[in-house]
């Protein structure tokens, strides 16, 4: 029990220097498994838009995470590389499954289903304006749009997710934007 | 119409994550562990065993035919020593 409470109030980069020197998935990863589960789900379902895909990648990052234990040196917050790694496993799955895959989501698969508002025909409506929408988007892009948008990143987060500068972001955010204003800013609802 | 597309995105909730995703992703850990042990029985273990097997089994024949082991590398020299 003592060992469990010890465990909690460790930090995220205490628990990862733990698990490095664990040679299994012990207390110390499980803990960070359990600290960051809902994060990297979230991050894998915005990115891939289909709850059985964002399963099969999160479970995925957390394999990456553990093998991969002793690379990280500490540089940054873990919760950046953890973050960095679902960004980029994520990404990696959306370019080898290509677009064709991408077309076949039905609007009941859509991640960006928003709350019930008791017009079924209007949500899955906009489920498709949506994933639409940020379709024609390259695909980093896209992602910072979600994590900022969705997930409500800040920009130095998504700074260091992607190792660009601040400004950077913003730009490409902006950009991002803008084409997206652009090309949908006249169509009707 | 776009603007509306970014709220849309910051109201738009993700579902939480399965029940079993703990157990998926120890039953992917242990998976990838057995998968990664066995390729290096493959790759490193297997061939030193077979290595030393060999070494071992050439002496042997080598012994049987010529009724004394291969000569080492530096036997002439500990041999003129002694």
């Amino acid at each position: 029990m003592e060992a469990v409470l010890e465990l909690s109030q460790r930090s995220d980069e205490e628990l990862a220097a733990e698990a490095a020197r664990e040679g299994s998935d012990g207390p110390a990863f499980v803990e960070l498994l359990d600290r960051f589960r809902d994060r990297v789900w979230r991050i894998c379902f915005r990115l891939l838009g289909h709850a059985e895909d964002a399963n099969d990648a999160a479970q995925d990052v957390f394999v990456r995470l553990f093998l991969n234990r002793q690379k990280f040196d500490g540089r940054s917050k873990y919760s950046t590389w953890a973050h960095g790694v679902a960004v980029r496993t994520c990404l990696t799955l959306r370019r080898g499954r290509g677009r064709r895959r991408r077309r076949e989501t039905t609007p009941g698969d859509a991640a960006l289903e928003g709350p019930a508002s008791g017009d079924p025909g209007q949500d899955a409506g906009l489920a498709m304006d949506l994933a639409k929408m940020l379709e024609g988007l390259d695909e980093e892009d896209r992602a910072m749009i979600l994590l900022k948008y969705a997930e409500d990143y800040s920009y130095e987060e998504l700074a260091a997710i992607f190792e660009l500068s601040v400004s950077a972001c913003k730009m490409r955010v902006s950009r991002a934007r803008e084409r997206v204003q652009r090309q949908y800013g006249g169509e009707a609802t | 119409m776009s603007q509306d597309l970014f709220e849309a995105l910051s109201k738009s909730p993700a579902p939480p994550p399965p029940p079993d995703f703990d157990a998926a992703v120890h039953r992917r850990l242990n998976d990838a562990l057995w998968f990664g042990q066995v390729l290096e029985l493959i790759c490193q273990v297997a061939p030193y065993a077979l290595v030393h097997f060999a070494q071992a089994a050439f002496g042997l024949i080598a012994f049987t035919f010529m009724g004394r082991y291969p000569a080492a590398p530096d036997a002439g020299a500990d041999s003129k020593k002694a």
